[in-house]
């Protein structure tokens, strides 16, 4: 079968609306009921008349299109040929798999001469600023979204030359169409051109050296004593550094103004841990050769998502939170066996700008992909369509499709301290500076203290031990949904615990969990310790 | 083992202090701790540490490279507690 029948049964009303546009693909089609047209098939070539006008198909592609009608480019005519052929196209075509795109397996030097000098250099610029691109490939095309300043969307069809291909920028042969080849061969484990080292622009350097006054200025006068027009000046700056692509930093020193502000409220424990973060993340992107990944050190505004099929979700636990720089929400925590690891759906809003929204009350009406919260936690689901970003958290697209798993439940793991420990040790040794994400873990616990308040804080505490005989701390605040986890720890003293699902971080070295979920020893029942009106069927199947 | 950690914390506790009221107006009694510490510093064999806090206390340099000088041994103290605490599990 020639390409051009191949590449034909590729095309769907996407592709050609892509192409041409909308309104023409309606005239085509009323073109066609109106009267179809005779067709002139052959081998590798097709043709029609069609209001009196000649239409040619000499190729695979929409570039071998033409109409002799007076329209420069896509016409109706042309569409209305287009949807004549598919359907008179030899059916068996159908049945072929799709042949692995020729972008993907061309020489890079091949590549790089099918596109301008400057849009090829223009996508490698975009790629080592690592630019979220997001690809999903289909029977007929890979789909990519690009996440820059504005959102761009490319299709690249699977047959057919990169000519056929559309990007939401109008212009032929674009960077980012080069981009999203650049990140599929990447992908695919092919050789893509080494790309320059990232660097900072001069707005970041700028603000950096506007951060570092600030902070010997702040050291000098002292956290204690500053004053508001100081506060004022920083809470600015982290505007300024987020701004310049700095996230990261631009949160510390908003975290450092709210402890400096609310300095008579706290005994500034957590004030040194801060400032130390901060003064080691600017040094480390003051210096010439970055100590981390550039993206790691700055920060990114938006995560990646990356579309996910066929997922078995298990519920491992809810929890509600709030946070010290003025968020709150609700996360659903579920285990993937396909995976085998936790994945994260959150719903969060600012609590000073939407004062209706409450986490408590959107849970209750929370639903995923057209399943609803309580059936989510009651039993496992299949998620046959969603969008996971590389921290593990599930997007809450509109696109999203979940069905009830009809198999059996999966057993969550549980995993030994000791196994935890080494882990993180091996990470902190390495670099204790680096971003470490906090990890959901479930643990079997042997024996623990009771729980109680830090004196001069607003945190409660407790230590656990499993088989392995390691010890964990648990954490929690005397304040927000975290105090109805004390609430309940300290109801039922007496009670042991007998496995307890939580999310640990790095606390200056020590392992630190904040719990979500536990069961009672002779208790199959899993509470979730900040939500204690949702009680879940058991972990186990 | 026991010493060293006590002494790390000693020195945790300084630079929290002294952070807090600010090196411009930090009294002799702040300044006469971080001499002792510096003290035992020398003794440990910190090299690094005690560069810092040599500069950190020495109020003929300027104001601005005193407080540079006290957050780099901030943070080498953290790097040194958050090791240490890994290493002890």
């Amino acid at each position: 079968m020639s390409d051009v029948w191949k590449w034909l049964q590729a095309q769907d009303e996407e592709s050609i609306i892509a192409w041409a546009n909308k309104g023409l693909l309606r005239r085509g089609q009323k073109t066609l009921d109106a009267s179809p047209p005779q067709l002139h098939l052959e081998a590798d070539r097709a043709s029609a008349q069609i209001d009196g006008f000649t239409q040619q198909l000499n190729g695979a592609g929409f570039n071998h299109l033409t109409c002799t009608c007076p329209t420069p480019g896509p016409c109706h005519h042309l569409c209305a040929l287009l949807l004549a052929l598919k359907s008179a196209a030899p059916t068996q075509v159908a049945e072929l798999s799709p042949a692995e795109p020729y972008w993907l397996s061309l020489p890079m030097a091949q590549l790089e001469a099918m596109f301008s000098a400057a849009a090829m250099k223009k996508a490698q610029v975009l790629m080592s600023q690592a630019v979220p691109v997001e690809l999903q490939l289909q029977a007929n095309a890979l789909l990519a979204r690009i996440q820059n300043l504005e959102e761009i969307s490319v299709r690249l069809p699977l047959i057919g030359g990169i000519d056929d291909s559309t990007c939401s920028c109008r212009k032929s042969l674009c960077a980012h169409r080069a981009l999203v080849i650049l990140h599929a061969r990447a992908e695919a484990g092919l050789d893509t051109p080494a790309l320059a080292p990232p660097t900072l622009s001069e707005a970041a350097i700028n603000q950096l050296t506007k951060l570092q006054h600030w902070i010997l200025s702040l050291v000098m006068q002292g956290w204690g004593n500053t004053g508001p027009a100081f506060l004022d000046q920083g809470e600015a700056l982290a505007t300024e550094l987020k701004q310049a692509q700095m996230p990261r930093v631009s949160v510390l020193v908003r975290q450092i103004v709210g402890l400096a502000r609310s300095s008579r409220r706290h005994n500034g424990e957590q004030f040194q841990p801060t400032l130390n973060s901060l003064w080691v993340l600017m040094s480390g992107l003051q210096q010439p050769q970055f100590p981390r990944p550039l993206k790691e050190l700055t920060g990114s505004h938006r995560r990646t998502y990356r579309t996910v099929q066929s997922l078995t979700l298990q519920c491992a636990g809810v929890e509600l939170w709030q946070t010290d720089s003025g968020f709150h929400g609700f996360s659903v925590y579920f285990w993937t066996p396909e995976r085998a690891e936790f994945v994260i759906w959150s719903q969060a809003r600012p609590i000073e700008s939407d004062l209706e929204w409450e986490p408590a009350d959107a849970l209750k009406q929370a639903s995923l992909g057209g399943v609803k919260l309580a059936n989510l936690i009651q039993a496992p689901c299949k998620l046959l369509l969603g969008w996971l970003s590389a921290d593990n958290r599930l997007s809450s697209r509109d696109e999203t499709r979940l069905t009830a798993y009809s198999g059996r439940s999966a057993s969550i793991p549980v995993c030994a301290l000791e196994t935890i420990q080494s882990r993180w040790a091996k990470k902190i040794s390495v670099d204790p500076w680096q971003l470490l994400n906090p990890e959901p873990e479930r643990i079997k616990v042997t024996s623990q203290t009771p729980v109680q308040k830090l004196p001069g804080t607003q945190t409660w505490f407790l230590y656990l031990w499993d088989g392995s005989g390691c010890r964990l701390r648990v954490e929690g605040d005397l304040k927000g949904p975290q105090k109805q986890a004390f609430e309940q720890l300290s109801a039922s003293p007496q009670i042991p615990i007998d496995e307890i699902f939580g999310v640990i971080h790095c606390n200056q070295g020590e392992l630190v969990m904040r719990p979500v979920a536990l069961h009672w020893r002779d208790d199959p029942r899993l509470y979730h310790l900040t939500a204690p009106q949702l009680k879940a069927a058991n972990l186990e199947a | 083992m026991e010493q060293f950690n006590q002494w790390l914390d000693a020195g945790h506790g300084w630079v929290g202090r002294i952070t807090k009221v600010g090196l411009a107006s930090c009294g002799i009694e702040l300044l006469n701790q971080g001499l002792q510490w510096q003290q035992q510093c020398v003794s440990m064999g910190w090299q690094q540490l005690n560069t810092h806090l040599a500069c950190c206390l020495d109020e003929a340099l300027p104001l601005e490279t005193r407080a540079q000088a006290l957050l780099n041994l901030a943070a080498c103290l953290a790097t040194a507690r958050s090791l240490v605490q890994v290493e002890n599990g």
